[in-house]
């Protein structure tokens, strides 16, 4: 740039003109560089989710003559007592956590913008019922509500949905009625009032549109609370059952063989949870980003 | 109203554009306190999508104001007004560009001399009482963290704010009594230039004429007050001078008595047609409306309402000049 | 105090003559609609506080026939705003009425009272065209608005491209639909210059005379009101004067004086 911001110099024309069509044509501006990263992000996410699903069973099947090995190039990230890959296992593993938190976020966040909506828009007792549900859902430590949920449930696969996705939607839930109460008193909403038009009209028309891109940010920031979740569910036993290479499993099951020395067991599908939870919060943290229009403009 | 009369001189403001050739004899210097000389403020935005475009939100404005003087600066709302306050301050946006030449008492006011003179020769009292925080006592926001108690103390004293005032916080106080305290914060350092952006929304007529003379008492005191107004009517009972704003710059700069004495006085055709366009000289709408900062056409921003308008007015730069004793942007005007 | 300045003639005789001459007449719907009949719009002892505070309006009481056009100035703060909300059924008053022919105003559906707000870039939607923002009221002929001064090319312009101006337009040409018997304008033009107001009054004032739409118009400033009201209320402090409107405005103008 050969323009210091906010400074002054001689007015020269011809030398903005030329900043400016440098910036069009060679520099990608941030909101492209947001977009290019999003889709890079997303990227890596179906890329591990897809792999594990149509991963050969016997890629993270035992194999005897493969036991206890450090991690090398054929596999990078070694193997355990019974000779399974753990790079496939944690690919694996990945891709079923990911699906439950997949799940689990979707029934979390339906659940909050029906009560958001709701209380914002019904008011009087549904408003005070939400808000009371909403502090006693937060107040209950989180990890103790699931295990009780999962408990209840029977454990396994749908103990663990249900818990992670019944415990989810208060913070959204918050979000969403500030939101909705705050565009019902926008004048123009009022006016379209005012214009004889209905809820309904005015709900599809003005609200959910503002409310939308605020939904989906919440969405992709519950997805890495939902995973994190699930693993420790079933990390702590309350979750699936061990023979499923899910994270918290496979965790689990290392654990055991930490002292033996085999630290690569833990290391590396713990560090993969880390990245992937990273990734997650950055992708929401970006669309955030994007989609609110007084962020950034240059 | 009308029958005002100004005990100041509208000359002086003149030797801003003719320092070379004038010098006064109030003001020993042949510069004036503060002198913009074709200030162009760009953003960069984001249309819908990814592209991004450069809007001029203002563009070539010159203007210069004194000690002594207050001049106001009158247009509509959103027109980007604020901006040029913001300017002066050096206070705009990250994603704003700006260009053109700003001199503070004869130098040059760069980004780094902006922040040094703000707040200790250079004032701001803002459009919004948002300025405040919520959360402290308005005495000790007032002195800020240069001044002493006892100067706050003076300058509450100054504009009727009683002693236990200070111990209140933004909430408890009135519209009128949030003013008075802006302007505290403003003049509790002793300031040469006071810049007021849109100083008396929410007030009634007379607490705003109060606020007004405020202002013109702060002038007399051997200080340059700029105000930035959408109310020409306050603007005529204070200012020494009016600059009128028009899609990103100045039309005209004219000694307020000009604006008493009517249009033939005036020199710009906008300024002309705005006098007869008061609800008390005729109310008369003048067809079309400003031009949008995306779309500025070349040449004169005003051509094509303008009665007068000629093809020469819509190629080229019209450079401010001066005429019968004020400034104007306009070829023909005479 | 209270004074009328000009007589309701009928047509925007405040303005300038040449200008409306050359105008070409125009209708504001589509469909023609016969010259309304008179309405009347009665505020029967209006009490509003907001929840929880002292009352704003105490025993508001007010008559406006639709050809009237009702200049109410106070310093802000007053309840002015308030009171604009509560005649257009924005909020609700705790006890009184607001009748429109003898109706209270429908809950849901059109409200035959329409509010023009003071800052116009928050009465309309951010995310949508001006057009669509437009096209919520019902359709406007292209006569209509280009007697607005509303150009073509703005339909299709996102609200943050148009000065306050602009929109304001937009807002204006929004509240006269064929249905609205009223309109209540609070402070529509304060934040704009002169030469906007100008256009703006002469619009509405057209089309209020013309189509029989009573308007109550909410200012600070004495000059406009002169120019423009047929009857002015002032007040100073709605909530502690009991007699703000009630007997400012009901009783001291009879409204068959109006007429002639």
């Amino acid at each position: 740039m050969t323009e210091r911001p906010n400074s002054f110099a001689l007015d020269n024309r011809a030398e903005l003109h030329g900043a400016d069509t440098y910036t069009r044509v060679f520099a990608i501006n941030k909101r492209t560089r947001t977009l290019i990263l999003l889709a890079f992000f997303c990227f890596l996410i179906a890329a591990v989710m897809i792999a594990g699903f149509v991963m050969d069973p016997q890629a993270y099947g035992p194999n005897y003559d493969l036991k206890r090995q450090m991690p090398s190039l054929n596999h990078l990230f070694g193997t355990d007592y019974l000779g399974r890959d753990m790079l496939a296992r944690t690919i694996k593993g990945l891709s079923l956590s990911m699906t439950i938190g997949l799940v689990a976020s979707l029934v979390s966040a339906g659940i909050a913008v029906v009560l958001g909506i709701a209380s914002a828009t019904l008011g009087g007792i549904t408003d005070r019922f939400v808000n009371w549900a909403v502090d006693l859902a937060m107040g209950i430590p989180h990890l103790v509500l699931m295990i009780l949920i999962s408990f209840m449930m029977g454990r396994g696969l749908t103990g663990v949905v249900v818990a992670v996705a019944i415990t989810h939607w208060p913070s959204l839930t918050r979000v969403i009625r500030a939101e909705v109460l705050q565009l019902r008193g926008e004048p123009y909403v009022k006016v379209a009032q005012a214009l004889g038009h209905g809820s309904l009209w005015i709900g599809a028309r003005h609200i959910l549109p503002h409310v939308l891109p605020q939904f989906l940010v919440g969405l992709i920031l519950l997805f890495p609370h939902a995973i994190l979740h699930e693993a420790a569910l079933t990390f702590l036993g309350f979750g699936l059952p061990f023979d499923q290479p899910a994270i918290g499993s496979i965790l689990s099951e290392a654990m055991k063989h930490l002292s033996t020395g085999m630290w690569w067991l833990a290391f590396f599908p713990g560090l993969s949870l880390l990245i992937v939870v990273l990734l997650f919060k950055a992708l929401g943290e970006n669309l955030a980003l994007l989609t609110n229009p007084h962020s950034f403009h240059t | 109203m009308t029958t005002h009369t100004h005990p100041h001189t509208h000359q002086h403001y003149l030797h801003i554009h003719e320092h070379d050739l004038a010098s006064t004899h109030h003001h020993p210097a042949t510069y004036p306190l503060l002198s913009i000389r074709d200030l162009s403020v760009r953003f960069t935005q984001y249309e819908r999508g990814l592209r991004q475009i450069t809007l001029e939100t203002v563009s070539s404005l010159s203007l210069s104001v004194d000690v002594g003087e207050v001049l106001a600066v009158v247009g509509a709302s959103g027109s980007g007004k604020s901006l040029l306050a913001q300017a002066i301050l050096g206070i705009l946006p990250a994603n704003a560009r700006i260009s053109g030449k700003m001199t503070f008492q004869g130098q040059e006011l760069t980004a780094q001399r902006q922040q040094q003179l703000r707040g200790r020769e250079i004032a701001f009292v803002p459009q919004s009482v948002d300025y405040l925080d919520p959360l402290m006592k308005v005495g000790r926001q007032v002195q800020g963290v240069r001044n002493s108690r006892q100067q706050q103390q003076a300058v509450f004293e100054r504009y009727g704010l009683a002693p236990f005032v200070a111990h209140l916080y933004p909430f408890q106080l009135s519209g009128g009594m949030l003013r008075r305290v802006l302007i505290a914060c403003a003049v509790i350092e002793d300031v040469s230039l006071i810049i007021a952006d849109e100083p008396t929304p929410g007030l009634s007529h007379a607490a705003a004429l109060e606020v007004m003379r405020h202002f013109r008492e702060l002038a007399d005191e051997g200080r340059a007050v700029l105000i930035i107004t959408h109310d020409i009517n306050l603007a005529f009972d204070v200012a020494d001078s009016i600059a009128v704003f028009y899609a990103g710059t100045i039309f005209e700069h004219a000694p307020m008595a000009d604006f008493i004495a009517g249009p033939d006085a005036l020199r710009h055709p906008y300024t002309k047609a705005l006098y007869r366009a008061l609800p008390k000289h005729g109310f008369k709408p003048h067809p079309g409306t400003q031009p949008y900062a995306g779309a500025l056409p070349a040449g004169c921003l005003y051509a094509k309402r303008c009665e007068w308008s000629t093809p020469e007015c819509e190629q080229g730069t019209i450079e401010m000049r001066a005429l019968r004793g004020g400034m104007v942007r306009c070829i023909h005007a005479l | 105090m209270r004074f009328n300045v000009q007589e309701n003639s009928g047509k925007s005789d405040g303005l300038c003559p040449e200008e409306s001459r050359r105008a070409e007449p125009f209708e504001p719907m589509r469909t023609p609609s016969p010259v309304a009949a008179t309405s009347i719009l009665k505020l029967v002892n209006i009490r509003f506080s907001y929840r929880g505070g002292d009352p704003i309006l105490r025993d508001v009481t007010l008559t406006v026939t639709s050809q009237e056009r009702v200049g109410i100035i106070g310093p802000s703060g007053c309840g002015k705003s308030t009171l604009a909300k509560v005649i257009t059924g924005f909020e609700m008053p705790q006890e009184g009425q607001v009748l429109v022919d003898g109706q209270v105003l429908p809950r849901r559906g059109f409200r035959p009272v329409q509010l023009i707000y003071q800052h116009p870039e928050l009465a309309v939607n951010p995310h949508w065209q001006l057009g669509k923002t437009l096209a919520e009221a019902g359709d406007f002929p292209q006569k209509m608005l280009n007697k607005m001064g509303i150009d073509p090319a703005w339909l299709s312009r996102w609200p943050n491209e148009l000065s306050g101006g602009e929109l304001q337009r937009f807002c204006v040409a929004r509240a006269l639909g064929a249905q609205t018997r009223f309109v209540v304008a609070d402070e529509i033009t304060t934040m704009l210059d002169v030469i906007t107001q100008a256009q703006l009054w002469e619009f509405l004032l057209d089309v209020c005379n013309r189509h029989n739409k009573g308007l109550i118009i909410i200012t600070h400033d004495h000059n406009l009101a002169r120019r423009i009201c047929t009857r002015i209320s002032h007040f100073d402090d709605l909530s502690s004067a009991t007699d703000i409107t009630g007997r400012n405005a009901t009783a001291h103008t009879p409204l068959h004086e109006l007429r002639e």
